[in-house]
């Protein structure tokens, strides 16, 4: 009963939302390789952890889109964006002269910094969110993100009829709409 | 709000979420070539989703952060350091409550509201009376932490020593996990740091980046043999095909447990509580039952209430196959419902709160509110007495815990002697 977490439990715990287990076994097996290989290349262990959480929304959008190559290992996928984030963040900073290994640091011109949620993103995301009200938060999260079907949504929610969650949703959709229409400047800062 | 809107809204959600097969997926693009209005339309509904997407993404990065905090809450560690995740979980929820505009209304419905609370306190008067003379709150907690820590190896056999009272108390869980997973943090490290000292992880690494260095596309797509040094080949081993009979033995349910969940019934009365959700249930098939003790009676219904405190609880989940998970044990606490401290003297007043709660604490005396605070993850857990009008006179007071997530909220007095 209690096995090791696979590979495709945790594909599957993706798709399904439900996801904590599996978010806490990637987090327990990868971080402290994620540690010892940024501790050993100047940084330290905040800087590990954040690495860590950007590769696993990197990786998560990865799989929610459908982009993700099921023939990679999960470990070995998360891991090496922790590194190649790791050689951007490295450069900006302009460290490398006092990089400890040289070698390790592959050129890279993956634009994989582009699917970083960065903190103003996620301000104006929270903040427009948070106007549409909570149930309405979930319903969308529910048909947008998690991709779940309307009967399933009935279920969650506690519609009665599959009509009245698509009513709902459509509302919903609507209310974010005119919102986004409401601040034409969110488009050009989010684009 | 006709009709054929609602269709074609319904239609632009289905083609960007890939749900239309390949000709009325042609047909729809030829009509955002024809009709640039419609096209725009695809083009702010993607939009739009982009922004709902990115909101399910910081869902699981706060889920990450609370991972996080809860590994790093070992004692040695620094306080400093969780206190700053805290802070930019913190963050990013009072943005967010900053942003809805529900403040007028709250302050203009509270004196309804005390009112409410006091003559539902009134109806209980045994449970508050005896309490208020005893020595401020959070010392009796401290003293309980410890003879918890005393009781609890023999109890549930969760005897481990790096972790506090608290946490193996709400978590009895950790020692199965432990056993089940093969790399728990601890003896990982211990690897990590063992073959440290002989640069063999350098070289493992370096090995595993020379394979996407030949293909300028691997960096985003890395090379299957990129796998960290202490590879973790068990799982893809394990999974042997198994006669039909058994369909159960290849059902791993469980259920990850939140502190957060956790209601603990105030002392001497049966109105704890455990809301579990759908989403915390991993494998099997939905829907769920429940059980809390050891199986023997299910229900579907997620929350249990009217629980006594201070005891050990056997979760067992059932799916819709009659698969069950193994028993959970979940230990509920109790809590102080009725405090008092004293302010002057410096002595704060620990809220009763779940971990990890979300949600707004406020405290009302006769007049009206007094003082409102944000919880976020938990934190401030306590009151020092502080008011909007200086520091809390001698008096009872009266508590309110709303829970972000719309639970049932959690209310109490406090006294303030000075």
């Amino acid at each position: 009963m209690s096995r090791a977490i696979t590979d495709k439990d945790i594909l599957e715990a993706i798709h399904s939302g439900r996801d904590d287990r599996a978010l806490e076994h990637l987090y327990k097996t990868l971080l402290p390789k994620i540690t010892q290989m940024i501790c050993s290349n100047s940084g330290g262990t905040e800087e590990a952890n954040d690495i860590f959480q950007d590769a696993m929304l990197i990786f998560y959008r990865q799989v929610k889109e459908g982009k993700f190559d099921e023939q990679y290992e999960v470990s070995g996928f998360i891991y090496t964006i922790c590194r190649n984030l790791w050689i951007n963040r490295a450069k900006r900073k302009q460290r490398s002269t006092e990089l400890t290994n040289k070698e390790f640091f592959i050129e890279s011109d993956s634009d994989i910094e582009l699917d970083i949620l960065t903190e103003e993103r996620s301000e104006l995301v929270m903040g427009l969110l948070s106007k549409l009200g909570d149930r309405c938060k979930e319903l969308l999260l529910c048909s947008i993100f998690y991709k779940y079907s309307m009967k399933e949504i009935c279920q969650i929610m506690g519609f009665s009829t599959e009509n009245a969650a698509k009513t709902r949703n459509y509302k919903c959709k609507q209310k974010l709409l005119k919102l986004i229409e409401e601040n034409p400047s969110l488009k050009t800062i989010l684009k | 709000m006709t009709r054929s809107e609602v269709a074609k809204h319904a239609l632009v959600d289905d083609y960007l979420a890939g749900k239309l097969n390949t000709s009325e997926a042609a047909e729809f693009e030829q009509q955002m070539h024809t009709d640039s209005s419609f096209a725009e339309l695809v083009e702010m509904h993607k939009f739009a989703n982009g922004v709902v997407k990115d909101y399910g993404l910081l869902q699981v990065k706060m889920k990450l952060q609370k991972i996080h905090l809860k590994h790093e809450a070992k004692p040695a560690k620094s306080w400093a350091k969780a206190a700053a995740v805290t802070a930019s979980v913190a963050a990013i929820s009072i943005s967010a409550f900053l942003l809805m505009d529900s403040e007028k209304e709250y302050v203009k419905d509270v004196p309804l509201e005390v009112a409410a609370m006091q003559s539902q306190l009134l109806t209980h008067p045994k449970q508050y009376s005896s309490t208020t003379a005893k020595a401020s709150f959070t010392a009796t907690k401290a003293e309980k932490a410890s003879e918890k820590a005393a009781e609890d190896p023999s109890k549930s056999q969760v005897a481990s020593p790096k972790r506090d009272a608290q946490a193996v108390s709400v978590e009895p869980s950790a020692s199965a996990k432990s056993t089940s997973v093969p790399t728990e943090p601890t003896p990982d490290l211990a690897a990590a740091s063992a073959i440290a000292p002989q640069s063999v992880a350098p070289k493992a690494v370096l090995a595993a980046s020379s394979a996407p260095a030949e293909s300028p596309a691997a960096a985003a797509k890395p090379s299957p043999i990129a796998t960290p040094p202490p590879a973790d080949n068990q799982p893809k081993a394990d999974v042997a095909p198994q006669p039909e009979a058994d369909r159960c033995a290849e059902v791993r349910l469980s259920v990850s447990i939140q502190p957060e969940i956790l209601t603990p019934s105030c002392e001497d009365q049966r109105n704890g509580e455990i809301q579990l959700t759908n989403e915390q249930v991993f494998g099997g098939e939905a829907p769920y039952e429940f059980s809390l003790d050891g199986g023997q009676h299910f229900q579907t219904d997620t929350r249990f209430v009217a629980l006594e405190g201070n005891r050990d609880y056997e979760l067992v989940i059932r799916d819709v196959n009659g698969c069950t998970s193994d028993v959970e044990r979940i230990y509920l606490d109790t809590r102080n419902c009725v405090a008092s401290f004293n302010p002057i003297m410096g002595e704060q007043w620990e809220i009763p709160l779940p971990r990890n709660a979300n949600g707004t604490f406020k405290v009302m005396s006769q007049k009206g509110m007094v003082y409102q605070a944000r919880v976020t993850a938990g934190y401030p857990n306590t009151w020092n007495g502080n008011t909007v009008s200086g520091t809390a006179t001698t008096g009872e007071y009266v508590w309110e815990f709303v829970f972000d997530n719309g639970r049932q909220p959690l209310r109490g007095r406090v006294s303030v002697i000075r």
